[in-house]
């Protein structure tokens, strides 16, 4: 309609207009602001979704610009809030405080370097959708083992160590093993140095290592336990669906005004003591523990942030 | 019992079960523990129709303490109902050799190398043989003078160890003057690794060849040598020497029997510490008038272990002096780094455990454990509310619980129930298992989960004794193995909510 009217005779000026806004309007639809849209690859990207890195900092999808129409939007451009948790304090006095270090366009899925991923675990259960029944799957083709032609029976003690088959490779070969994210990124925010704040009290034991006589590591619990105190503050050492290694942090509990213990570590710390505020020190023994907790009795920090509406904790 | 006590006066512990806390703790705050329960695989293991028993943790030793070890086992389904222990299909091992090692300073350490992991197919069809594990050795019971795994006299800058048999023997031909000579070089140490394709494998851990520690401090008889002469007094050598605990040795041959095995071994010269009294008194060293322990003494069995119980025993794969070096250092730099690929290694590829699952016949195995069983309602209401029960792993009280892709849990779908039980009636309500299957979870274009994310769905049909039609059961189990403990996690899970009682006498 529009070039209908600009082959009009002394409407030159208006068509151009005309085709101009056309042109403004089209750009402004390609720009379109969504919840969702789509990569290229097929991945969808959603508005609240989460990305976390070390130590809880992390980076959440504000915004996002697609094209195309409501139904198929390809992303092009997603914003990116990005925020940081930093410790302030000593080992026996400490809190976090989160601070933001911006936003960020990114322009399409391309320049995406992280897993961006909803926090949300729960989901609309319905029987026999998604599933397949092993029944119905083709069986594997049998590995190729150079043990199927060997006589079994010649096997004896005089050479065992000649029958062995070596598992050098796996029994599918699958490459994208190398690639297989491990397994504390099934839960995103219970990263390795993730803050953890506990919700409640918990009883929690005191873990060993055991070592099999083939020198693999178990990970085995102690009979002592302890009690970790609501609001102690930790940082997640391993994570497992539901549960996870923490090291928890005493300092970072307001202990009771006038224990005298406090009182002298506070002079001490001013005093020159020891310690340094240096962010690594944290790591360090100065009372810290290590125990085994559920899941659902911590709070990563920055979910504590959000419900508390608070940029820091305590103190 | 004696060995810990041991420990805990020189201020450790075994590294057996390692508090995590001596990561990055020092020792004394390991002091505190006690370890947990024992494994409970400890015990598994599979037989064979002719009696044969495989058992976790079994070995057979060969030529210079090498080893096969047995590290777990695949099972015949179709062979084991109601067995104990199950049938063997095949055998998970591992291989492992012992080098004689040479610290920087030139100390001597044993170091077990694992070289060969993999399967021995169809176990049951060979001849072979292992013997089940020793109890535990109580090491230096009698004396206290423990040995541990110190590094108060490990060099300091110890970074790297050589293996002693890589070195070139210079001279063969050697004189029975063994003043001023390395001991070590004189071994008759070949490639150990070349050898064992020919070497047969048996359950006699102590024998020619085997790397062994000496478990206290006792005097010994010096062996005769070669010619069978006992030393001339010329040479100077004592007819006893005492030997410390820890030292090292290897044997040479047999030597009699006296109420015990008698072995001749040669002792690897300065391989134990040396006692707390000594080191104190290092300044004054010139004036300690140093016992030299060397060549070849006889030492009965009792007093011996072969080395490979020692490592089993400590957590360990090398002994005093090797602690400092190599993978050893770097293992304990590592700190806690390593605990999450401990604590939550990778799961298996989708692919690798439906592979193995129709390898060994699982599901025929999982229908035999959960075909006929009886869940009993203990809450005869929550049929009348005719909605999903959805119950939760981690929620033993069993309150109902929202579907979360992470958690193992159930759903019985009571929603799909036709009729309801009368209302009069007081019999306990029953469903049984007709029907078993096990299917594939993968949530489609999720972003909830990663690209690689499956569960497995234990899929029941339970036929009520009440009402019509029949109720489906999911249990679903994130990234789980497809094995007949899928049945046990389920009804674990059920028992919240259910009684679960065995099929009936009778019922096939």
């Amino acid at each position: 309609m529009t070039f209908a009217i600009g082959f009009r005779h002394g409407l030159a000026p208006l068509t151009l207009f005309t085709v101009a806004l056309g042109i403004l309007s089209t750009d402004r639809a390609l720009a379109l602001d969504t919840t969702r849209c789509t990569c290229a690859d097929g991945s969808s990207l959603e508005t609240g979704e989460i990305s976390y890195s070390i130590e809880s900092d992390r980076e959440k999808i504000i915004r996002l610009e697609a094209t195309g129409s409501a139904l198929d939007s390809r992303c092009k451009g997603i914003w990116v809030h990005r925020t940081r948790v930093h410790t302030r304090g000593t080992p026996y006095q400490f809190f976090l405080q989160r601070k933001t270090l911006g936003e960020r366009r990114l322009s399409g899925c391309e320049d995406l370097d992280e897993k961006f991923v909803k926090r949300s675990k729960t989901y609309n259960f319905v029987f026999d959708s998604d599933s397949v029944s092993i029944r119905e799957m083709q069986p594997v083709s049998p590995p190729k083992t150079s043990h199927l032609g060997t006589d079994a029976k010649a096997s004896s003690n005089q050479n065992v160590w000649n029958a062995i088959i070596i598992d050098d490779e796996p029994l599918i070969s699958d490459e994208n093993d190398d690639k297989r994210s491990p397994a504390e990124s099934r839960h995103e925010e219970f990263k390795r140095t993730s803050w953890v704040f506990a919700r409640r009290n918990i009883k929690a034991h005191y873990l060993g290592l055991r070592r099999d006589p083939d020198q693999s590591h178990h990970i085995v619990p102690m009979k002592k336990s302890r009690v970790v105190e609501a609001g102690q503050l930790g940082q997640i050492e391993a994570a497992q669906m539901d549960r996870a290694i923490v090291r928890f942090y005493d300092g970072s509990r307001i202990e009771t005004f006038g224990r005298a213990k406090n009182v002298v570590r506070r002079w001490y710390d001013k005093a020159g003591g020891p310690y340094r505020e240096v962010k690594d020190d944290l790591y360090t023994p100065v009372r810290a523990y290590i125990v085994e907790v559920a899941l659902d009795d911590i709070i990563e920090i920055n979910d504590y942030f959000d419900q508390q509406k608070t940029d820091r904790t305590g103190q | 019992m004696a060995s810990t006590q041991s420990f805990l006066r020189s201020g450790r512990l075994p590294p057996v079960v390692c508090v995590l806390a001596c990561f990055g703790f020092g020792p004394s705050q390991v002091l505190a523990q006690s370890a947990g329960p024992e494994p409970a695989d400890a015990q598994r293991a599979c037989s064979c129709s002719d009696g044969r028993r495989f058992a976790i943790g079994a070995s057979m030793f060969g030529k210079n303490s090498a080893r096969i070890l047995i590290t777990g086992f695949h099972s015949e389904p179709s062979l084991r109902a109601g067995s104990d222990p199950p049938h063997c299909s095949d055998l998970l091992v591992l291989g492992q050799i012992v080098q004689l090692m040479q610290a920087p300073d030139g100390r001597p350490f044993l170091k077990r190398d694992n070289l060969k992991r993999g399967t021995i197919p169809r176990i049951c069809d060979t001849r072979i043989t292992f013997i089940e594990p020793k109890k535990s050795y109580d090491f230096f019971a009698d004396d206290g003078s423990a040995l541990i795994l110190t590094d108060d006299a490990a060099p300091q800058a110890a970074a790297s160890a050589n293996p002693i048999e890589n070195k070139p023997v210079e001279d063969t031909e050697q004189s029975e003057d063994l003043t001023g000579q390395d001991l070590l070089q004189l071994l008759p140490e070949k490639n150990a690794i070349s050898d064992l394709r020919d070497t047969p494998f048996d359950e006699q851990d102590l024998k020619e060849g085997a790397y062994i520690i000496v478990r206290k401090r006792s005097k010994a008889a010096v062996a005769e040598s070669d010619d069978g002469s006992a030393p001339h007094p010329s040479q100077n050598r004592p007819h006893e020497v005492t030997i410390p605990a820890g030292t090292l040795g290897r044997i040479e041959k047999r030597a009699g029997f006296q109420s015990e095995a008698l072995w001749t071994a040669e002792i690897l010269p300065d391989s134990a510490s040396r006692p707390f009294w000594s080191s104190l008194l290092v300044a004054a060293k010139a004036l300690v008038k140093q016992q030299a322990v060397v060549g070849k003494v006889v030492l009965p069995s009792s007093q011996i272990v072969e080395i490979n119980h020692f490592f089993d025993q400590y957590g360990v794969n090398w002994t005093n002096f090797g602690a400092d070096t190599g993978e050893a250092a770097s293992e304990q730099s590592a700190g806690t780094t390593r605990l999450p690929e401990i604590y939550s290694p990778s799961p298996l590829p989708l692919e690798k455990n439906v592979a193995e699952a129709q390898k060994f016949h699982a599901l025929e195995g999982i229908e035999k454990a959960a075909v006929g069983l009886r869940l009993v309602l203990k809450n005869r209401e929550l049929l009348a509310k005719h909605t999903m029960l959805v119950l939760d792993e981690a929620d033993t009280s069993g309150t109902e619980a929202a579907p979360d892709l992470f958690h193992r849990q159930c759903f019985v779908g009571f929603d799909r129930l036709k009729g309801s039980p009368s209302e009069k009636s007081i019999g306990p309500q029953t469903l049984r298992i007709t029907d078993v299957d096990v299917k594939i979870f993968q949530p489609k274009d999720s972003e909830q989960v990663p690209t690689d994310f499956y569960a497995i769905d234990l899929h029941l049909t339970l036929q009520p004794d009440f009402g019509d039609g029949r109720i489906p059961l999911v249990c679903r189990f994130p990234l789980a193995s497809i094995d007949v403990e899928l049945v046990d996690a389920a009804t674990r899970i059920l028992s919240s909510k259910f009684e679960i009682r065995p099929r009936d006498r009778g019922e096939p």
